[in-house]
């Protein structure tokens, strides 16, 4: 190659490689942050579904008679792994066995904890045993169900939760219908423009919804 | 006087830059061409992207809400029993508080208010549960009002899920 080619070659390629670089840099950076933000969502999604699913095999788990405090770690829903903590809380009027049930599944930064109340029916000799299962309550506070610090702090939290729907309970009972439904009416002029359209049909749903007992 | 050859030794002549020039102004136009069509479709993928992650963000806040909440107050299905749709959603939450969501279209924005189920008057949220949603319906689709789907949308991308109240009253 003589000195006029090696001139024009070597100005083509110094152009080229500047041109090319900041293209390709730019296109992996886009690239590479909506990925990153897909994958943030996947993991919400596919933590909480795991979780859900950890809540249900606990259930299973006593339906088949599994008695006692339970801590089972990396138990797997697919390749994704869930931790489920069974902890007897005491005996019911019907002498039924009560537990609180927490499921836990940590995937990159997001930790999703559901927790609910199970009622396990005895004695049946054979299973499957009647288990009830009510109140669910979740957080995606990184506890560990394995500890009982942490355990009682989600207890405890809970617990104010169950402790305010006492409290609202007590008032609807207390009330009688046109009382609580006049007292309802009184925010009517205090709503977003939004919601004061359809208040009155709304509080006639709550009105006869009321709890009585 | 330098021979030929040795002159071209000496390096480039303006001949041989122009027709580097031109091969180079060629090359970069159709690059500058191929770039901008990227970046306008990456402009449009990231618009997208904004307006999904606006929807995953407001879903997200108003499922986690409603998974724990006891029973949908309002909309309710019909009195034949047919689906029924409104902007807004009233319900009684994990407390037994009364709880709505609504749409503002001018704002584009979800708003939550909490309605205490007791004395005291209703608080509008600071922080909007959504932003940048064009519209809102929410949609009861079970008689025993523990199963609602949401649908937004924006500029022609929507997002439609469904929640069930895992509690009772």
């Amino acid at each position: 190659m003589n000195g006029s080619r090696k001139g024009i070659a070597l100005f083509l390629v110094l152009a080229l490689v500047a041109i090319f670089v900041p293209v390709l840099m730019f296109l992996s950076q886009t690239g590479s942050a909506q990925v990153r933000q897909a994958m943030k969502y996947h993991e919400v999604q596919q933590s909480e579904s795991a979780a859900l699913s950890g809540t249900n095999s606990g259930l299973s788990r006593l339906r088949g008679n599994l008695t006692g405090l339970q801590q089972l770690n990396q138990l797997l829903v697919g390749d994704v792994p869930y931790d489920l903590t069974i902890k007897p809380t005491g005996q019911g009027l019907l002498l039924q066995n009560l537990y609180h049930l927490f499921s836990r599944c940590m995937m990159g930064r997001h930790t999703f904890i559901l927790m609910s109340d199970a009622e396990q029916l005895q004695p049946d000799p054979t299973p499957p045993v009647t288990v009830l299962s009510h109140d669910c309550w979740n957080t995606v506070e990184p506890y560990d169900i394995n500890l009982v610090a942490d355990v009682t702090a989600m207890e405890n939290l809970r617990g104010q939760d169950l402790m305010g729907f006492e409290v609202t309970k007590n008032y609807e009972r207390s009330k009688t219908k046109s009382d609580y439904a006049s007292e309802l009416q009184t925010k009517q002029n205090k709503l977003p423009t939004e919601l004061a359209g359809d208040w009155n049909a709304i509080v006639d749903i709550l009105k006869e919804e009321k709890l009585q007992f | 006087m330098f021979p030929t050859s040795e002159r071209r030794k000496a390096g480039v002549t303006l001949v041989e830059m122009v027709v580097g020039a031109m091969i180079l102004s060629i090359i970069f136009g159709i690059t500058a061409r191929w770039f901008f069509m990227q970046r306008e479709y990456q402009q449009r993928l990231t618009h997208i992207s904004d307006i999904q992650d606006n929807f995953r963000r407001a879903n997200w806040l108003m499922v986690q809400e409603l998974q724990m909440a006891r029973t949908i107050i309002w909309p309710r299905l019909n009195a034949d029993r047919s689906i029924r749709s409104d902007t807004k959603l009233v319900f009684k939450d994990f407390n037994g508080q009364i709880i709505a969501y609504y749409h503002i279209p001018a704002e584009q924005r979800i708003r939550r208010c909490v309605i205490p189920n007791g004395p005291g008057n209703p608080v509008v949220t600071a922080r909007p549960v959504g932003e940048g949603i064009a519209s809102l319906s929410f949609t009861a689709a079970s008689i025993d009002n523990r199963l609602i789907s949401l649908h937004m949308s924006t500029g022609g991308v929507h997002s439609l899920d469904a929640v069930y109240l895992t509690n009772s009253e």
